[in-house]
């Protein structure tokens, strides 16, 4: 599996190939940053650029016997309505619990203008934890 | 490029970074190669310490100390040989100090470029520890620049950066001038609106769903809340609000750029934002002109503050910027903070001054929006950032509340900020000169504000001091002494700022001293005065730094100058600088550090090792392609993939004030690339001695 090489890179520090650059994070969205908690859950950050937006965890999939967690977020975007100006951090804390003993996390994010399906998942950050 | 340099940051981080470290990767198929060597080290970031006493910076009559006495002490019980008896009157006694201490101190403080007023500050301390003596003070003098008295107003650093107190000292505000808050409304219950706001604000959001008070437009514009998070409501209204006119030195609270001024608040942002229907209706209203609500109010706005925004036209909204100019209104509107020069409205309408947001150090805010329709620009802080290392984030403090009914204070950031300084600093200029239009107040604020080297389309930072002068009626009675910059850090290898001094007053101020308090041995002053004892005319201080013998840390100190008003005797006019260097290395941190060698022109990562731990960091990159590099060091402390973000350390060789290109030939192995990195959360650099730090935060 490519992420598994990926993911062997990641944790292993293994002159491992190169794996192909699908796994490159290709948010392009508003900034997201991820913190590791000191109890072992992250705190992952969207910094809306306005007011209007929303951001929430709808899924915590770990595949069986997987190294790694994936976290599937939603960015609720205003759309084309008119929004404060304000630079505004959305956090989303994920329990330890839900994390387990993964090694690495890595953060998908889909968008939703107001009334549409959300768009195909993106993959914005992986990270390996400590 | 910032998305396609992120990726390839992370690309190189996480997958290529390995292959390169374990000597694959990066060869130059055929071409001989090149290896690089060097060590990077950390910053200091242990707080200096400093002994603290009454501020010497503080204009004073040298060597008088002012007492309170004990009920029952008389004056003249303690006049001595040391303390010689000036005045008395009640309670209140003036001293002369010339005391054996007093004379220490002034050697004590020749020998630290000090002046008399250290001495006068010891021999203070020493007389408020006589019997007979509640308390005692140096005999400080009022000055024309205005401090207000507000508790936090000390974190409100977004003021001073714009000449506010200076401005104060013109005028404070008048309540004959209307400024009109489109916005979530407001949380009138709180104290520092206390007699500001208009008796007609209006609430226009026409849908309750969106209102959330259970109708659509009525005259009760108070902030239900938007529930915009699962944190809460945003109560951005009440923030803007207080930054326009919270109520000023009034010994609690924060401050608003206008302690006098009205504000009428129109409600047009609600849950999920705000309609352009709502919203021209709003400005229609608070123009006193015609509008969907059939109300309108006593008297119309002088001014405007919009801190909202959408992408696109809209003809309609236009429109109804258009007819409120032309009802004799200033529209003033956030710029918006996609870090774009996308169009926004209503900012990007010719009838409305748009307002771009700075930082700190006066550089563009990382957010904001650039486009050639910014007219101003104005602080809107940066939360990532600590610049001013005062432990809070760099935002602009102001009113807060939350669904709780909670009233307190908060930082925000965003250029939602940045157009309520403009919008007080307006309603200002309209108090000192009622007679003003809104075409012209607008001419003078942007003709009167300051330009600053980076900030995008020569833009310029709204100078509340020119523009109140710039007002007309009359000129200031005062000098007013002001330097630029006012704040300087020299971070971990800046040796030497200069510091332009002018006199936007009136009077003839000419050079009289200058002083560090704490004492600050370290730092050097040469004044160039180009006109000596012919007033304060293009006068420039040089202020040097000498790190030698000193031990690794943080320190802070602040500069008096002090300059003589010849046509009012003796009286002393200053002005304070806050500085801030930096020492040596850190104890050793667990910090990634990555060194980098990136194309000079693009930024783009070529080549790169990762190294872990340690007060310093010795690196070697091989199989490194001949070409021409900069070399960079630093931290991914939020692992978004980039490199030198604020509250991260980041370095270039040989120093991040002057970054050089390195030329690596064919089978060249260089070594001693040593080079420091730089805390970004406590560095503040100005102007050109911004260094790389001001192309990669562009960048990143």
């Amino acid at each position: 599996m490519i992420r598994a090489a990926v993911l062997s890179a990641i944790l292993l520090g293994a002159c491992a190939a190169p794996a192909p650059s699908i796994w490159v994070p290709d948010w392009s969205g508003p900034a997201v940053n991820g913190r590791h908690l000191g109890d072992g859950g992250l705190e992952v950050e969207l910094v809306a650029p306005t007011g209007g937006h929303s951001f929430e965890l709808w899924l915590v999939d770990r595949p069986k016997d997987a190294d790694f967690v994936d976290l599937h977020f939603v960015h609720h975007t205003p759309g084309d309505t008119f929004q404060a100006h304000v630079v505004t951090p959305l956090r989303v804390t994920v329990d330890a619990a839900r994390l387990g003993d993964a090694r690495a996390v890595f953060v998908w994010i889909a968008s939703a203008e107001p009334g549409a399906e959300p768009s195909p998942e993106k993959l914005a950050m992986a990270l390996a934890r400590p | 490029m910032k998305h396609s340099f992120l990726r390839r940051s992370w690309l190189f981080s996480w997958v290529g970074l390995l292959a390169v470290a374990c000597g694959g990767g990066g060869g130059g198929g055929g071409t001989a190669t090149a290896t690089i060597a060097g060590q990077v080290r950390l910053p200091a970031l242990a707080p200096g310490s400093f002994g603290s006493t009454f501020p010497v910076t503080e204009p004073m009559e040298p060597g008088e100390v002012v007492v309170w006495l004990e009920n029952g002490a008389a004056a003249q019980d303690l006049a001595s040989d040391d303390y010689e008896l000036v005045r008395s009157g009640g309670p209140v006694a003036v001293f002369r100090a010339r005391t054996a201490a007093a004379c220490e101190t002034l050697e004590r403080g020749a020998a630290l470029a000090l002046s008399a007023e250290w001495a006068t500050c010891e021999a203070a301390e020493q007389m408020g520890k006589m019997h007979g003596v509640r308390c005692a003070s140096p005999n400080y003098m009022l000055q024309a620049t205005v401090q207000p008295n507000d508790t936090f107003y000390v974190r409100q650093w977004h003021y001073p950066q714009i000449n506010l107190e200076q401005a104060w000292g013109v005028t404070q505000g008048s309540s004959n001038v209307i400024v009109a808050v489109l916005d979530t409304g407001i949380v009138s219950a709180h104290p520092e609106f206390t007699g500001r706001l208009t008796s007609d604000g209006f609430d226009m959001i026409s849908n309750p769903a969106t209102a959330r008070d259970g109708d659509g437009r009525d005259p009760n514009p108070e902030d239900n809340g938007d529930l915009l998070t699962p944190q809460g409501s945003s109560f951005h209204g009440t923030h803007v609000a207080g930054t326009i006119g919270a109520n000023g030195n009034n010994g609690a609270g924060v401050a608003g750029v206008d302690w006098n001024c009205k504000l009428m608040i129109v409600r047009v942002l609600g849950r999920g934002g705000g309609s352009i229907d709502d919203i021209a209706n709003g400005i229609l209203y608070a123009a006193r002109l015609t509008n969907a609500s059939g109300e309108l109010p006593a008297q119309r706005a002088d001014v405007i503050n919009m801190s909202l925004g959408g992408p696109g036209g809209s003809a309609v909204l236009e429109q109804a910027c258009n007819a409120a100019a032309n009802a004799g209104v200033l529209l003033v509107a956030a710029a918006g903070n996609d870090n774009s020069a996308a169009f926004n409205s209503p900012g990007g309408f010719d009838s409305v001054l748009s307002v771009g947001a700075v930082d700190l150090v006066r550089a563009r805010a990382p957010y904001s929006n650039f486009s050639p329709t910014v007219d101003i620009w104005a602080p809107g802080g940066d939360m990532t950032a600590d610049r001013n290392g005062d432990s809070f984030p760099d935002g602009v403090l102001s009113c807060m509340a939350n669904d709780q009914g909670q009233l307190f204070f908060a930082f925000e950031n965003g250029t939602s900020m940045a157009s309520p300084h403009v919008a007080g600093v307006a309603a200002l200029v309209k108090a000192r000169n009622p007679s003003l239009t809104a075409g012209q107040i607008r001419t003078i604020l942007i003709n009167s504000a300051t330009p600053v080297a980076g900030l995008p389309n020569n833009g310029r930072l709204v100078d509340a001091l020119a523009a109140v002068q710039a007002a007309g009626g009359g000129a200031p009675a005062v000098p007013i002494l002001v330097a630029t910059p006012a704040a300087v850090d020299f971070g971990g290898n800046l040796t030497q700022v200069s510091l332009a001094l002018e006199n936007r007053g009136a009077g003839n101020l000419v050079f009289d001293s200058f002083a560090f308090q704490p004492a600050a041995p370290w730092f050097d002053g040469t004044l160039v005065d180009a006109t000596p004892s012919n007033g304060i005319v293009e006068d420039r201080l040089d202020v040097t730094v000498n790190r030698t013998g000193l031990q690794n840390g943080v320190y802070q100190t602040r500069l008096t100058l002090n300059y003589v008003d010849v046509a009012n005797g003796s009286a002393l006019v200053s002005v304070d600088i806050d500085f801030r260097i930096q020492v040596g290395a850190s104890p050793a941190s667990n910090d990634t550090v990555f060194i980098v060698l990136c194309d000079p022109e693009t930024l783009e990562a070529r080549f790169q090792v990762q190294t872990t731990a340690g007060s310093s960091f010795e690196f070697a990159m091989g199989s490194i392609t001949p070409g021409t590099y900069l070399l960079v060091a630093g931290t991914d402390r939020d692992n978004d993939g980039f490199i030198g973000d604020p509250g991260e350390l980041f370095g270039a060789w040989p120093s991040l004030d002057a970054p050089q290109a390195i030329v690596i030939g064919p089978g060249d192995n260089l070594t001693g690339r040593d080079f420091a990195m730089e805390d970004l959360a406590t560095m503040m650099s100005v102007g050109p001695e911004a260094g790389l730090r001001a192309v990669i935060r562009r960048l990143l």
